[in-house]
């Protein structure tokens, strides 16, 4: 009889799922590619930057690979490979008749993938940053430097959006069984986004707000009389700024923003997302994380094997 | 009489369309090596994975040496050693890794779990292929890496659907041997479509036929309903004159089912009659008609004649079969009982 008494005998079949899902990705062509290319692209984005755009411009362009486009599609699909069809017979046979409950095989499979997702993702961003920021570049002009604490929130910003892109591919691959299926749904849902976020007042959720944002969040101070200082940027920041939105959206098709009838927005300033306020984004997309998450352990709970 | 595997009623459908397995009563005694038989598609896969977890019942329960079956029943799966048919095992793993993998999904100490992998390996024949991955494997040694899972954790009742299936006769003979030496102290289940391979190792067996359990007893219950009425002829002549015989036959012997298949006729003589009577009277009109008598084979111990015996009844039950499925009483409606 299995022991279920002590917490490392409880969390042992978690943990075995993990490590087996960390060594399947890890040997998958998808991620070794995904990582390969990742990182020409950041080597690609530094170099046509590196001595045009300020330091918070190209990392935000660094960001925005990850946030909105090209790679949102290739961690939509790690995530849905965890729970296709054709994945979960195996499973079935080799594991899942074993004393594992779907609960913990569902966790395992999806902290391995998560885990997967994050490191591929901080193994490109952080040596790109560092090398933005530490590096020697005369020609830039500096207005408002980024900061400890915008570079600690920026990358919190976005390991929380990459969870939440992990669970919607394993959503997507639970609900439809079907890998291409799902990707089909996927690209359905997702290039509408941004209109359907703005027909809430929601759009400073998405994703391409949350990137266009990303400028102001690694300038940001910790506190409130150092943010005041630093809010006061000079026009031709604002214009080098302008420039750089110009070229992500070109980067990502996205349409320019139509421009709103000004007024007391509860984040919007003159159609930059400056304010946004990082703990409500985390706190958001979080609770959207957990709520997915929850629903799809029920559909699986209820799905024939 | 304690049972290690108990179903009431156990019904599954599939999307509300494909009925796989209907009000199945099922009892498997502990100690017993019960074979599972059934044509394909009859519902024994569906029965396993329903008792594991894998499928939600439709109606019905199921119990493992009491406890209750379900999907999250992992305590009752810690119970039961499955092998699959035609196992799917992940392909990149190594023999070991797998074991290994199996090993901490049963929560076993790595103080007991690494020797048992070892001594499980080497038991069921994989030492020389632990090097290569499983997705290289013969249908033969995956099938032995199954079963090593499934004794992995020492469990007291082992589930194997179909373990001699796709296996070359060495293969298949361990694996029959291991059941033999397995039941010593397991209750065993070998769902099968190979009656030989029942007739060897089973001592009950339950057959299924269209998602319905037809028969279940033990072997020699099952051969004995055939040693009352059965008797097999092998024929031999054109094909006309072998349905002009079987259907005189059925005219005027007193049988009680009568089928022809190719050069086979296979005869229920009917009850109170006098088998070699009815032989007799057999034989003279197969003379008669012109048909050349090869072989002639009693029903008694032949477990092929006895499952045959046993679907063609189930057949011939017709809508019969509506009228043992259970009724909803008045309670059950919402009535009140007086």
């Amino acid at each position: 009889m299995p022991d279920f008494k002590t917490l490392p005998a409880r969390l042992m079949p978690i943990a075995a799922v993990l490590q087996f899902e960390l060594q399947s990705l890890l040997k998958s062509w998808l991620v070794r590619l995904w990582l390969i290319a990742a990182a020409l692209l950041a080597l690609l984005t530094i170099m046509v930057g590196w001595s045009v755009l300020p330091d918070a411009i190209l990392i935000s362009v660094l960001l925005a690979a990850f946030l909105v486009f090209p790679w949102f599609l290739v961690i939509i699909v790690v995530g849905v490979n965890a729970s296709t069809a054709g994945r979960l017979d195996a499973a079935a046979d080799g594991i899942l008749s074993r004393p594992i409950t779907r609960w913990e095989f569902l966790t395992g499979i999806w902290a391995a993938r998560l885990l997967i997702v994050w490191v591929v993702s901080l193994a490109v961003l952080v040596p790109g940053v560092i090398a933005i920021v530490a590096g020697d570049r005369p020609q830039v002009v500096e207005t408002q430097p980024v900061t400890f604490f915008g570079l600690t929130a920026a990358v919190a910003v976005v390991l929380v959006v990459l969870a939440f892109l992990v669970t919607v591919g394993v959503l997507l691959g639970t609900l439809f069984k079907n890998a291409w299926l799902a990707m089909i749904v996927l690209l359905f849902v997702w290039y509408p986004i941004n209109a359907i976020l703005m027909t809430f007042h929601l759009a400073e959720f998405s994703p391409i707000s949350l990137d266009q944002a990303m400028p102001s969040i690694l300038r940001k101070n910790w506190s409130e009389a150092e943010e005041s200082k630093a809010e006061t940027a000079g026009p031709l920041q604002a214009e080098v700024q302008r420039q750089a939105e110009e070229f992500i959206r070109s980067l990502t098709g996205t349409a320019r923003p139509e421009r709103q009838p000004k007024g007391p927005g509860f984040y919007r300033h003159d159609d930059k997302y400056e304010d946004l306020s990082v703990a409500k984004v985390i706190v958001s997309y979080g609770g959207l994380t957990i709520l997915l998450w929850g629903l799809t352990m029920l559909i699986f709970y209820f799905r024939d094997l | 009489m304690d049972a290690a595997i108990r179903t009431e009623h156990l019904t599954k459908v599939f999307g509300g369309v494909v009925i796989a397995v209907n009000d199945l009563c099922l009892t498997v005694p502990k100690g017993a090596v019960f074979g599972f038989l059934g044509p394909n598609g009859a519902g024994k896969t569906t029965t396993l994975r329903l008792l594991l977890g894998l499928h939600r019942p439709s109606a019905g329960r199921a119990f493992v040496f009491g406890r209750p079956c379900g999907i999250g029943a992992a305590d009752v799966r810690g119970m039961i050693g499955f092998l699959p048919t035609n196992p799917k095992f992940p392909p990149h793993l190594k023999p070991f890794e797998y074991l290994n993998l199996v090993g901490k999904l049963h929560r076993i100490p790595a103080e007991i779990r690494m020797p048992r992998i070892s001594s499980l390996i080497r038991a069921v024949g994989l030492l020389s292929v632990t090097d290569q991955r499983i997705g290289t494997f013969s249908t033969g040694e995956t099938t032995r890496l199954g079963i090593a899972a499934s004794l992995l954790a020492d469990p007291p009742l082992l589930l194997w659907d179909e373990p001699t299936a796709g296996l070359d006769p060495a293969a298949r003979r361990f694996a029959l041997d291991l059941i033999q030496e397995l039941r010593q102290d397991r209750t065993v289940v070998v769902a099968t479509h190979i009656l030989a391979d029942i007739d060897r190792v089973c001592d009950h067996v339950g057959v299924m036929h269209e998602g319905r359990m037809i028969f279940c007893g033990t072997m020699q219950e099952m051969k004995r309903r055939l040693r009352h009425d059965g008797v097999t002829l092998e024929l031999a002549g054109s094909a006309e004159a072998l349905r002009k015989a079987a259907e005189t036959l059925a005219e005027r012997c007193p049988v009680d089912h009568l089928w022809l298949s190719e050069n086979v006729v296979s005869v229920a003589v009917a009850e109170g009659c006098r088998r070699a009577a009815v032989l007799a009277e057999i034989l003279q009109m197969l003379d008669h008609a012109g048909v050349d008598l090869q072989a002639i084979q009693s029903g008694h111990g032949d477990t092929e004649s006895a499952y045959l015996n046993l679907l063609q009844e189930d057949l011939s039950h017709g809508f019969a079969r509506f009228q043992d499925s259970p009724r909803p009483t008045h309670a059950d409606r919402g009535g009140t009982s007086v």
